[in-house]
């Protein structure tokens, strides 16, 4: 009985001390919530890189690793909606300082933070951070233009990380198109048409067709865009010396920015190719890609042929700059399209030159044609709504946009809209 | 050389009996074998997960082991009288002292074996159990584009658990080498090199100190060789603060030719670390450095010559040891 009371006390005692302890632990826990921390370390597995390391022992990479689960864990958790992104940014952080090699936690720590948090800048820091520390792999570089071109908007920087990304040992080929595409978007023509002059001769090397017109298509894209930006500041200067805007590019050839410019022509670069294709033994371009351009140049054909056979990097790719020199021309007045069609100007675009690319206005006939046709699909479309909602064929285009529609078309002139079909019809093209 | 086989036998038989070393194998076996649920949880790169934790786990119990065991073998021998029966027969101290040095070492490798040999087996069986591994087996499209099952479920985990140990053994003795498993034998051969040296750390303090003692010197060293680049940075921060060596004054001077000290007398225990070169392979790794601190030869001939320094000193004091 003795034994059993004393036990009872001691498990009272317990009980009541404990209880009494329990109490000011969350008394406390309460106020520590109140009292905003000078770091929020709530979800930290260490302050800093430095200080996890040394704690480490030496076992960095399991500790990283246990940051890593942590922070997946946290971000599962939770995600990034009111959060502040320091925490988890300094925990991604200390994993890569822990474990510079460790590739995925640069690439998660991009996506947690700048993708889903929208913090670029951070974001961007671990994946330069990575760039550098993953010395020999194009994924992290890649990333990191991706970041800067699409989602930044800043492609000086994202032809920066591209160009570190193409010459990493396991960069795949088509880094080298995507870097060129870049390139071409922020005006660097010369560099982009360049890469994809190397690209075409790989392909014609490897006798990959596909490849061939992958480059050949993008070649000429780079064309037409560096001949829009001529164009474009052939249009400033006239519109600066009349007044107005201009009705075709044939009033822009006398310009000053029309006179003696340089650009890349598909005719030369086609026959330099077949040229040196046909030195190195190689099928050269299939017929079926030519017949989509410009025939090959007669006169590149007739100039002497760069000696290729006493070079000790005698490949095709290795005369890239050799087809890249032959490719370019220094023309006055209008430049020739890559696929001879005459450029045109898109005159419902001349006027909102702030709202387009040089591209989406100037073009060669046939992609002018195609956007015509685009535009007026979309416009039938509108009337083939309005007339389900009105259940009789709108009046007029102004009862189908509730403004007066006096868009000019692209290729010139105005839309006609026939009350009594319903139809749409391009005066400047009326079979369309 | 016969005498301290008979002791070193004598070590592991001893050390076999000591429940702590079993507590601490079962407990790192678990661990191993738990890595692969914790790899689940990983997004990216789980077979990263289950080495790292792996070849840590087998470092660092090692190194738990050769302390709780190896503070222990020259005191039990004094304080339950045994040495008396051993010194007085035609037995030299030192041969003693090597006898247990390295029937304790065979015991840690013994573990060693064993953990390793888990750690494979753990990472064949996963391989081999991945959904898309095994649904190929499994499950057969028939002529209707219907799949049917052609195999048992317990059948397939049995055969892979009986591949996983056939292949972890093979790769244990280096007849099987795959990519999964590249550079890992390395890594738990240059750890069982540098707990060489942390046996003989764990033998020599327990010749002059008590058990206690000897476990805090032996952890201690375990730091600061850990530690030892940390130390040198710390070093040449100072000097480079106060504008070279001889501008060193005061407490800063004593503190940097105690790290110095410490940093050259101290086992720099990160040259036996292999571990992110297996992770990563040497091409990743290496080309930002100006090269591995030490080769692997070098390691080898590094990690030797240490522990048979440690033992030497270690002899020397147990020679003149009164067991009073």
């Amino acid at each position: 009985m003795k034994r059993f009371l004393s036990g009872l006390m001691l498990w009272m005692a317990f009980f009541a001390t404990f209880g009494v302890s329990v109490y000011y632990q969350n008394i406390g826990s309460k106020r520590v919530l109140k009292n905003a921390p000078f770091f929020d370390t709530w979800q930290l597995g260490g302050r800093s890189g430095e200080m996890m390391k040394l704690f480490a022992l030496r076992y960095d990479m399991l500790a990283a690793d246990f940051l890593w689960l942590r922070s997946i864990q946290s971000f599962g958790g939770r995600g990034m909606s009111n959060r502040d992104w320091r925490p988890i940014y300094n925990q991604f952080q200390t994993i890569t300082d822990l474990d510079p090699y460790f590739k995925d936690a640069y690439i998660f720590g991009n996506l947690v933070i700048g993708d889903e948090g929208g913090y670029k800048e951070p974001g961007l820091e671990l994946l330069e951070k990575g760039t550098f520390n993953v010395h020999t792999q194009y994924r992290i570089p890649f990333e990191a233009m991706y970041v800067a071109h699409w989602q930044m908007k800043k492609d000086q920087l994202a032809r920066w990380y591209g160009t570190i990304a193409s010459k990493r040992l396991d960069a795949p080929e088509w880094i080298t198109r995507m870097v060129a595409y870049i390139d071409v978007s922020e005006g660097e023509y010369y560099i982009g048409f360049d890469r994809f002059v190397g690209n075409l001769l790989e392909g014609v090397e490897a006798e990959e067709p596909a490849l061939q017109n992958i480059a050949l298509n993008k070649a000429a894209d780079t064309i037409n865009k560096w001949n829009a930006a001529t164009f474009a500041r052939a249009a400033d200067e006239f519109t600066s010396r009349t007044g107005r805007l201009p009705r075709s590019v044939n009033e822009l050839a006398d310009m000053p920015a029309m006179q003696n410019y340089e650009t890349a022509d598909m005719g030369k670069l086609l026959a330099s190719v077949l040229k040196y294709s046909d030195a190195f033994n190689k099928r050269g371009i299939g017929e079926d890609l030519l017949a989509n351009f410009v025939p090959p140049d007669a006169r590149v054909f007739a100039a002497p042929i760069v000696d290729v056979q006493g070079r000790d990097d005698a490949s095709l790719p290795a005369m890239q700059d050799v087809v890249f020199q032959d490719s370019l021309t220094t023309v006055s007045g209008l430049p020739t399209s890559p696929t001879g069609k005459p450029y045109m100007i898109n005159l419902a675009r001349i006027g909102q030159k702030e709202k387009h690319k040089p591209e989406d206005i100037f073009a060669p006939q046939g992609q002018l044609e195609n956007d015509a046709r685009e535009m007026l699909a979309e416009l039938r479309s509108h009337v083939a709504r309005r007339k389900q909602e009105l259940d009789r064929n709108p009046e007029s285009l102004k009862e189908v946009f509730y403004t007066d529609f006096n868009t000019t078309e692209p290729l010139g002139g105005q839309w006609q809209y026939d009350p009594a079909t319903g139809v749409v019809k391009m005066s400047s093209r009326p079979s369309f | 050389m016969g005498k301290i086989i008979v002791i070193a036998f004598n070590t592991f038989k001893e050390a076999v009996r000591n429940k702590v070393l079993y507590f601490l194998l079962i407990f790192a076996v678990l661990l191993i074998g738990f890595s692969t649920v914790i790899s689940d949880l990983s997004i990216a790169e789980p077979e990263r997960m289950i080495k790292d934790l792996g070849l840590a786990s087998i470092d660092f119990f090692g190194f738990l082991i050769a302390v709780f065991v190896g503070v222990y073998l020259v005191y039990n021998e004094l304080d339950r009288k045994t040495i008396y029966t051993i010194v007085s027969k035609p037995i030299d101290r030192t041969q003693f002292l090597l006898g247990k040095f390295f029937g304790l070492l065979f015991t840690i490798y013994v573990n060693i074996a064993i953990m390793t040999f888990v750690l494979f087996a753990v990472l064949y069986f996963r391989e081999a159990t991945q959904y898309d591994v095994m649904s190929k087996v499994i499950w057969n499209e028939d002529a209707s584009g219907k799949y049917v099952q052609v195999q048992a479920t317990w059948l397939y985990y049995l055969t892979a658990i009986g591949m996983g140990i056939a292949k972890s053994l093979g790769t244990m003795i280096g007849v099987y080498v795959v990519p999964l498993t590249a550079g890992l034998m390395k890594v738990v051969l240059m750890s069982a090199l540098s707990l060489a040296i942390i046996t003989a750390f764990a033998i020599f303090y327990s010749t002059f100190s008590t058990p206690t003692l000897s476990a805090v010197f032996t952890f201690l060293t375990f730091v600061i060789g850990s530690l030892c680049e940390d130390i040198m940075r710390f070093a040449d921060k100072l000097a480079e603060t106060a504008g070279g060596v001889e501008a060193l004054v005061g407490p800063n001077s004593i503190k940097y030719w105690f790290a110095r000290a410490a940093v050259l007398l101290v086992p720099n225990l990160a040259y036996f670390d292999r571990r992110m070169e297996a992770i990563y392979g040497a091409p990743d790794i290496t080309a930002a450095m100006t090269g591995p601190p030490l080769l692997d030869w070098q390691t080898v001939v590094y990690g030797l010559s240490y522990t048979g320094a440690i033992l030497c000193l270690a002899c020397l004091i147990f020679r003149r040891r009164s067991f009073k």
